[in-house]
C-alpha cells in the first residue's frame, strides 16, 4: 500500500458514491427557485477561490469515480459556489465528512441568501466575498490571519514604521 | 471574537473626538519642558507636526504595504483601524473590489472589515463609520444576529433599495455614522447606539419614584429614537451639540428628580 492511509482509502471507498450523489444534489440546486450550476462555471468558481478542480474532476467527483478524496475546503467551496449550503445534501456531506456546522438550519438559509444577493456584484467582488465567507461558515479563522495581538492603541504611540 | 459594534462606536467616537482635540493641537504648542529633554522627542513632535500640517497619510518613501494597505503615517483612518484591530476586527485593504468600497463580516467566529485600497483616507473614514452605524442597528438586544455583513458600494453602483425600511435604515445609518466620525455618539439618541436599555442598567434603584423616573426616561429616549428613524430634520438637529448637551441636562433633571 506504500504511503497510503489504508483506514482512508477504506472509509474514501465506502462513502465516495454517497458523497458524489450530494455533490451532484448540491450543484442542481436547492429550493423551489432552484438555479442548477454548471460544471463549466463551478469550476472557474471553484479556481477563483483558489481550488484547482476541473470539469472533468467534477463529473468523476460526482460519479464517485475519483481515489482522492476532496478536502474540506473544497467541499464547503462547493457548496458555496452553488448557493446551496442550506440543502439538506450539505448538511449530509458534512456529516460524511465528519465535521460539524456550528450554524443553524436558519443561518445556512441567510447565508444562501447573502450568496444570491452577491451574484448581482463583479466576479472580483465576489471572489473577495466568498473567500472570507468560507472561512466563517466553517466556523474558523483565516490561516495566518489571526487578529492581531490586543495592542493598547493610544494617541501618542507613533505608528510602527 | 465576536463583534461589538455598540463598544467599538464608542471607542472609535471616542478617540476621533480625542484625535480632533488634542492632535491639532500639537502644531501649534510648544513641547511641555518636561518632554523636551526626552530623546527622540523633538524629533517625533517636529514629524506629528509636518504630518498634521501636511495631511499626509503615506509617505512617499514609505508606501502602503502591499496587500495590507497599512497607511505609513496616522491619519484619523489610520487611528479607526487601529482602534477596530484593538477590538479584534480584522481589518484589510484589497485591490481586488470593484463595485464595492467595503464590506463587513462578522459572525460567532470573528469580524473582518475589508476595504478598497484605492480609497482616500476620508472615504476609508466614512467606510469604516458607515459599515459600525449598520452593525449597531443590524439585531436587537433581545435577537442579536449570529450572522451579519454588510456591502458598501461605490457611489451608483449599488442596487436600488429593496423596500421604504431598507431607505430609512440607510438614513439612519447616514447620521448615526456622521455622530461617530463626528466624535460625538451622543449626537444621537441613545438607544441608537446602547444596546442595554436603561430599565437594565444596574444597580437599579427600588422604588416607585425612581421606577416612575425610569419609565419617564424611557419613554423619552424611545420618542427620540422613533423621531430619529423618521424625521431627517431631527437627525440633524439632534446632531448640534447644544441639543446632545440639552439632552444630558434632561437626563440629569430627570434622574436627580426622581432619585433614579
Amino acid at each position: 500500500m506504500g504511503d497510503r492511509d489504508e483506514v482512508q482509502v477504506a472509509r474514501w471507498t465506502a462513502i465516495r458514491e454517497r458523497v458524489g450523489a450530494c455533490l451532484r444534489e448540491l450543484r442542481a440546486g436547492h429550493g423551489p427557485a432552484a438555479v442548477p450550476t454548471s460544471q463549466a462555471r463551478l469550476s472557474g468558481d471553484l479556481e477563483d477561490l483558489g481550488y484547482h478542480v476541473t470539469q472533468s474532476m467534477i463529473s468523476r467527483y460526482e460519479q464517485g469515480v475519483l481515489d482522492a478524496p476532496l478536502t474540506l475546503e473544497r467541499l464547503v467551496g462547493w457548496a458555496l459556489c452553488c448557493a446551496s449550503l442550506s440543502a439538506p445534501a450539505f448538511r449530509e456531506l458534512m456529516e460524511l465528512a465528519g465535521f460539524h456546522l456550528p450554524w443553524t438550519p436558519e443561518d445556512l438559509r441567510h447565508f444562501d441568501e447573502l450568496l444570491a444577493r452577491y451574484r448581482t456584484l463583479p466576479l472580483p467582488d465576489q471572489v473577495v466575498l466568498k473567500r472570507k465567507l468560507l472561512w466563517h461558515v466553517l466556523g474558523l479563522r483565516a490561516a495566518g490571519l489571526d487578529a492581531p495581538e490586543p495592542r493598547r492603541a493610544s494617541l501618542e504611540e507613533p505608528p510602527h514604521r | 471574537m465576536r463583534l461589538e459594534p455598540e463598544r467599538a462606536a464608542v471607542l472609535v467616537a471616542e478617540r476621533l473626538r480625542r484625535s480632533q482635540r488634542e492632535l491639532p493641537s500639537l502644531c501649534g504648542v510648544p513641547v511641555p519642558p518636561e518632554l523636551a529633554g526626552l530623546p527622540g522627542v523633538s524629533l517625533l513632535l517636529d514629524r506629528l507636526r509636518e504630518l498634521l500640517r501636511d495631511g499626509v497619510n503615506e509617505t512617499p518613501d514609505q508606501p502602503a504595504a502591499e496587500g495590507e494597505g497599512l497607511p505609513a503615517g496616522f491619519g484619523r483612518d489610520w487611528l479607526v483601524r487601529r482602534t477596530l484591530e484593538e477590538l479584534g476586527i480584522r481589518c484589510e485593504a484589497t485591490g481586488a473590489l470593484q463595485d464595492l468600497k467595503g464590506f463587513l463580516i462578522a459572525s460567532p467566529h470573528g469580524a473582518e472589515i475589508v476595504i478598497s485600497d484605492r480609497l482616500g483616507p476620508d472615504e476609508r473614514l466614512a467606510v469604516y463609520a458607515h459599515l459600525l452605524a449598520h452593525a449597531l442597528l443590524e439585531g436587537t438586544p433581545e435577537a442579536p444576529r449570529t450572522f451579519f455583513s454588510r456591502l458598501e458600494y461605490v457611489e451608483g453602483r449599488a442596487p436600488p433599495p429593496p423596500s421604504g425600511a431598507a431607505r430609512r435604515a440607510e438614513m439612519v445609518a447616514d447620521a448615526l455614522a456622521q455622530a461617530i466620525l463626528s466624535g460625538r455618539l451622543d449626537g444621537a439618541p441613545q438607544y441608537a447606539y446602547r444596546r442595554k436599555r436603561l430599565d437594565r442598567d444596574a444597580p437599579l434603584a427600588r422604588g416607585l419614584r425612581p421606577a416612575l423616573g425610569r419609565l419617564v426616561l424611557d419613554f423619552c429616549h424611545r420618542a427620540s429614537l422613533a423621531l430619529f428613524w423618521h424625521s431627517p430634520k431631527y437627525q440633524k438637529l439632534r446632531l448640534r451639540p447644544e441639543v446632545s448637551f440639552l439632552a444630558q441636562r434632561v437626563q440629569a433633571l430627570v434622574r436627580v428628580a426622581y432619585a433614579c
